[in-house]
């Protein structure tokens, strides 16, 4: 199926699906290649390279808006680029309303963030390197938003995958954060081997990557829905290959069991972690598993026939996983201290939300959740950038000290899990590694117990992190997190509770408690960084931070109020009646993307009641615990008396260590003593006989050289020599020899000619 | 027919002695070792020469001078080569002390 | 053939010439040679009386004897001081081969045997293009035949531009050899001995690099 004349029908779309991702990849060449000394230059290309993508995205965004056919229809362009035998393999752009909506979000945060970065970044001398791999980052995520087949998104994964190790790795002096790259490669590697596995099994299968020849084609997904899967696992051929694609975004949109990496990222600059782990990288994994939606949903069966009772194992493992992601990660940001390991859990509880969604089917939630989340969370990182920044300006403005680089990544707290090889990690009270400083205790700015009071200090700060982290909790109505996440509720509700699916009855409670601990968090968070008394002396001496940074926080912020009202649902009191038509027009936009389009929910109140309870009691029972007496300085954090839970969570559920001891060890046990054992027994004497048999045969070679060849040659030319030197006599300058000779000759030849004629 | 002065000579004798002095006088040009008996051999042939030519016009076109003209020319030239070449050989002789044309042999390899 | 007079005194003609030429290139001595010389020359101008052109023989006798066998004693005064020299050089004998082989070949194309018949049928008819050249008997001449000679000499048709060349060619070949063969004053003999050491040098520098190393001096040719 071509797409020659969708193409047509719309060209300056098409043609602008392609240019979408070049401006910030061809950013990333002048950069790299020749603005490399000149900051001005590279910001200005960096930034015009995002701007300009940001300005298309937006057009074709605007163009395709009304299109209620774009569902079914979806505009692009292919052309045919491998030709394999009878089939050919396309690659091409197409923007259908699920990639509609990532071109409006995932350009406006990278442009909001990449203004956000000129001044994070100011100080740091490798600047320009950064704005080169933000700007191949983010041609990137836009290049995997436009494909229409999976090579090619896989493709620009990878390079995201690569950006995001250059990126964490990026302060790689500091010995734990080359490890994190390092870390977070390795661990998203395993989730997309399982990525290459589907996706080898689905070419196999159906001879074609194309979203929408698989996807939207009931003829192929019903012959894999039908065909048994390779490994005669009781899924059919749609359940494995869509748990095997899943498996990718396992691994890139840290759920457990792959989450591992994601904590340790945040070595990374602030600025990457908002981009990184907010707005495109971990939204790509939930997005290609809701382009994969269909597939994942036909492993249930086809059609209606088997009703809802028909047990859809894979969708029931994506469910699980969600489930058990979120309330892990919900557990673990409760115990944590530094402000950007708070965010980072907190990411992989949303995702998790996300997840859950997708596996109780409930599509347009799931997708309407990451486009608030990634308004949100960016909002939240940046902003806790912006602290961090205020707070060490305070420390420098105290003590006199400069940190070179991203002054909070110096001093981060060791990773657990990872063995830095010299000593037993410390554990103080203040988490960190106590080596480079020669003047007392390391100062850590991101340190929650360091900060407090900060609202009067940074005011901006304070008000857009509060607007993000109100939009966290779920604060109801006038957060964009509300709408979002009652959304989610209501859809498990539906299916767990009216429809009596089990699997739904789990993701609703799960993520009701998780929802609630969110809001815990939240208001934990906000407390102990702005409310209160400053607890430090940095604190009492944050400033604000200059508009290049709070202006990115105050656009965030408008969106994450106000971006939930694209999507109130119809029946909703008040609220769906003040929206009138444009009432859940997200819902209806991307849910007309799917075969069976979406179910109308009824309005039901439960599951909102539960929002607000969950929120409100979340957000109050923060305020009673930290807000209304915030923290002084020195004083023990409450959560503490814990005892041994709070070391588990803030351990991260020691997860780490696990992997550390079923894992990584043996293998480095394997690696050593392979090394020892058949490295250097067997293959170093196979090569070193190798080498000898060389040699002799080379000294062969060269005594044939020098004798017979060199020799034959020289002897050519002794010949010539010879003969020269023969003929050389001829010329003995005697002029009567010459004279004679001449005669001879003559002689000769007249005889010879007397005697010739007879 | 008158026979003259020339009864009883057939031409072929000329043209023996001829060729016998000229012959000898190759010897003298080849065989010698001294630059001046060499000229003198030159001298030798190109009276041969001379010999041959008159013995020819005399014989078979006698109504014709080409052949004197020709002769003619042959003196003026031989003269004058041999004056040159005298005049080389008392130069080098001069210079080298010796007219030894084995030892004039510049212009080997 | 018939033995006459004429047959007679060009016998001893021939006798004088071919035995003093033989003289003159197996003597030793160089005025011996000189002489005899003469004496062959004026064999010579007999044989021309012989063949009725009286004009040459004078002609012989003038310029032969009278000039250049003048220059050749001259020069063999003004080259004394050779003594011991061996007559013949290293190729002499080859050298009287080739003339005595030259000899047998003009003679048997001149006038060939019954052998020579045998051995090379034809032969002289294909060197002398069939002119036949058993001539016993000959045409009278006129004596005007010198004035005819005199008249081709001037007449621009015929002789006259070889005529002024051939006078040039003497006047050339004079001053020539009057440059040449000049007395120098001793500061040119010594000007000349110096240039010529000094290339005598450098030749032994080139022998000697030669030796050694014959790239650069074969590359330094080239320039």
């Amino acid at each position: 199926m071509m797409f020659a004349e969708a193409a047509t029908s719309n060209p300056l779309v098409a043609t602008l699906l392609w240019l979408i991702p070049l401006p910030p990849i061809l950013a990333f060449g002048l950069i790299a290649l020749f603005t490399n000394r000149s900051r001005a230059a590279t910001t200005a290309v960096a930034l015009g390279g995002m701007v300009l993508s940001w300005l298309m995205s937006l057009v074709v965004f605007f163009s395709v808006w009304q299109n209620h056919e774009l569902g079914q229809h979806p505009i692009g362009s292919q052309f045919a680029w491998l030709a394999t035998g009878d089939t050919t393999l396309n690659i091409g752009v197409v923007v259908d309303p699920l990639s509609a909506t990532f071109l409006f979000m995932v350009p406006l945060a990278a442009t909001l963030i990449f203004l956000y970065s000129t001044s994070y970044m100011a100080h740091e001398t490798r600047y320009t390197r950064f704005f080169a791999y933000l700007s191949l980052f983010a041609g990137s995520m836009m290049g995997l938003v436009v494909s229409d087949n999976l090579l090619t998104l896989f493709v620009f994964w990878e390079l995201m995958g690569f950006c995001s190790y250059s990126l964490i790795g990026f302060f790689y002096y500091k010995e734990s954060a080359y490890k994190a790259a390092v870390k977070a490669f390795m661990t998203t590697r395993v989730g997309d081997m399982l990525l290459i596995l589907g996706m080898v099994y689905l070419y196999a299968m159906t001879g074609t990557l194309n979203f929408h020849d698989i996807l939207q084609n009931k003829e192929v997904l019903e012959k894999l829905a039908m065909t048994p899967a390779v490994l005669g696992i009781g899924l059919p051929a749609a359940g494995l290959i869509g748990l095997l694609i899943f498996g990718g975004t396992v691994g890139k949109s840290a759920q457990w069991p792959l989450h591992v990496w994601l904590p340790d990222a945040m070595e990374g600059p602030t600025p990457v972690s908002a981009m990184i782990h907010a707005a495109t990288m971990v939204s790509a994994g939930i997005f290609m598993t809701l382009r994969f939606f269909p597939l994942l949903q036909a492993a249930g069966g086809m059609g209606h026939e088997e009703g809802h009772a028909a047990v859809n194992i894979a969708l029931m493992i994506v469910g699980v996983i969600g489930a058990i992601t979120a309330f892990m990660g919900a557990t673990i940001a409760v115990a944590q201290y530094d402000v950007k390991r708070v965010l980072a859990f907190s990411t992989i509880s949303q995702l998790g939300f996300m997840v859950a969604a997708i596996g109780i089917g409930a599509y347009a939630a799931a997708a309407f959740h990451l486009l608030t989340h990634a308004f949100f969370k960016a909002l939240l990182f940046l902003g806790s950038g912006s602290v961090i920044h205020g707070v060490e300006h305070g420390h420098q403005h105290v003590t006199g000290h400069h940190e070179h680089g991203d002054p909070a990544q110096v001093y981060a707290e060791p990773i657990p899990g990872v063995d830095y090889g010299h000593d037993d990690h410390h554990d103080d009270a203040h988490g960190h590694d106590d080596h480079h400083d020669d003047h007392g205790p390391a100062f850590d700015p991101q340190d929650m117990r360091n900060m407090g009071g900060l609202a009067k200090r940074m005011p901006i700060t304070f008000v857009t992190f509060l607007i993000g982290g109100l939009a966290l909790a779920g604060f109801p109505f006038v957060t964009a997190g509300f709408w979002s996440k009652d959304e989610i509720f209501a859809d498990a509700w539906n299916h767990g509770f009216v429809h009596g699916d089990l699997l739904g009855q789990i993701v609703f409670i799960t993520l009701v408690l998780s929802a609630l601990m969110t809001a815990f968090y939240t208001m934990r968070q906000i407390a102990m960084t702005f409310l209160g008394a400053p607890r430090t002396e940095a604190a009492a001496h944050a400033s604000e931070n200059p508009p290049a940074m709070t202006i990115p926080l105050i656009v965030l912020a408008v969106f994450a109020a106000l971006i939930g009202f694209v999507n109130v649902p119809k029946d909703f009191p008040l609220f769906g009646a003040m929206m009138g038509d444009g009432a859940g027009w997200l819902g209806h936009f991307l849910g007309s993307q799917l075969l069976e389009g979406a179910e109308h929910l009824a309005f039901n109140p439960i599951p909102v009641v539960f929002s607000l309870v969950v929120a409100l009691g979340g957000l109050g029972l923060g305020w009673l615990v930290y807000g209304r007496n915030p923290m002084k300085a020195g004083q023990v954090d409450v959560v503490e008396k814990l005892g041994g839970l709070f070391t588990f969570l803030n351990r991260r559920w020691m997860w780490d260590e696990l992997y550390r001891k079923i894992f990584i060890n043996p293998l480095q046990w394997v690696a050593d003593h392979y090394s020892a054992a058949i490295d250097k027994r067997v293959l170093d004497v196979v090569l070193e006989s190798v080498y000898r048999v060389g040699g002799a045969l080379a000294g062969g070679f060269k005594t044939f050289d020098r004798t017979v060849v060199t020799g034959f040659s020289d002897w050519v030319g002794s010949v010539f020599k010879g003969a020269g030197e023969m003929g050389r006599e001829l010329q003995t300058g005697q002029i009567q020899a010459y004279l004679l000779s001449g005669l001879a000759m003559i002689l000769v030849i007249v005889i010879a000619f007397l005697l010739m004629f007879q | 027919m008158e026979q003259g002065i020339l009864n009883g000579i057939p031409l072929h004798f000329f043209l023996i002695v001829a060729a016998g002095l000229f012959c000898i006088g190759l010897y003298g040009v080849l065989g010698r070792k001294n630059a001046i008996a060499m000229l003198m051999g030159v001298e030798l042939m190109l009276n041969a020469v001379n010999i041959n030519l008159i013995a020819f016009w005399r014989y078979v076109r006698p109504e014709t001078p080409a052949a004197l003209a020709f002769v003619a020319f042959v003196f003026v030239v031989a003269a004058a080569e041999a004056a040159v070449g005298l005049a080389l050989i008392i130069s080098v002789y001069r210079n080298t002390k010796s007219v030894d044309p084995e030892k004039l042999d510049q212009m080997k390899f | 053939m018939t033995i006459t007079l004429q047959t007679i005194i060009f016998a001893l003609l021939s006798v004088v010439v071919l035995g003093s030429a033989l003289f003159v290139v197996t003597t030793r001595n160089l005025f011996h040679a000189a002489l005899m010389l003469i004496l062959s020359f004026f064999g010579v101008a007999g044989l021309y009386v012989l063949l009725e052109s009286g004009f040459f023989a004078v002609a012989q006798v003038l310029v032969y004897i009278g000039a250049i066998s003048i220059l050749f004693i001259f020069a063999v005064m003004l080259t004394r001081g050779m003594v011991a020299m061996p007559r013949v050089n290293a190729q002499a004998q080859l050298a009287a081969l080739v003339s005595v082989l030259l000899f047998v070949v003009i003679v048997v194309i001149v006038n060939p045997t019954a052998l020579s018949i045998k051995v090379l049928p034809g032969a002289s008819e294909r060197v002398l293009g069939g002119i036949p050249w058993q001539f016993t008997t000959v045409t009278t001449i006129t004596d005007s035949y010198i004035k005819q000679f005199g008249a081709s000499l001037v007449d621009g048709s015929a002789y006259l531009l070889p005529f002024l060349l051939a006078a040039v060619l003497l006047d050339i070949a004079l001053a020539g050899a009057v440059q040449v063969a000049r007395e120098r004053r001793p500061a040119e003999v010594l000007a000349e001995r110096e240039l010529m050491a000094a290339e005598a040098a450098e030749e032994q520098q080139r022998e000697q690099a030669l030796d050694t190393a014959p790239e650069t001096v074969l590359a330094a040719d080239h320039h």
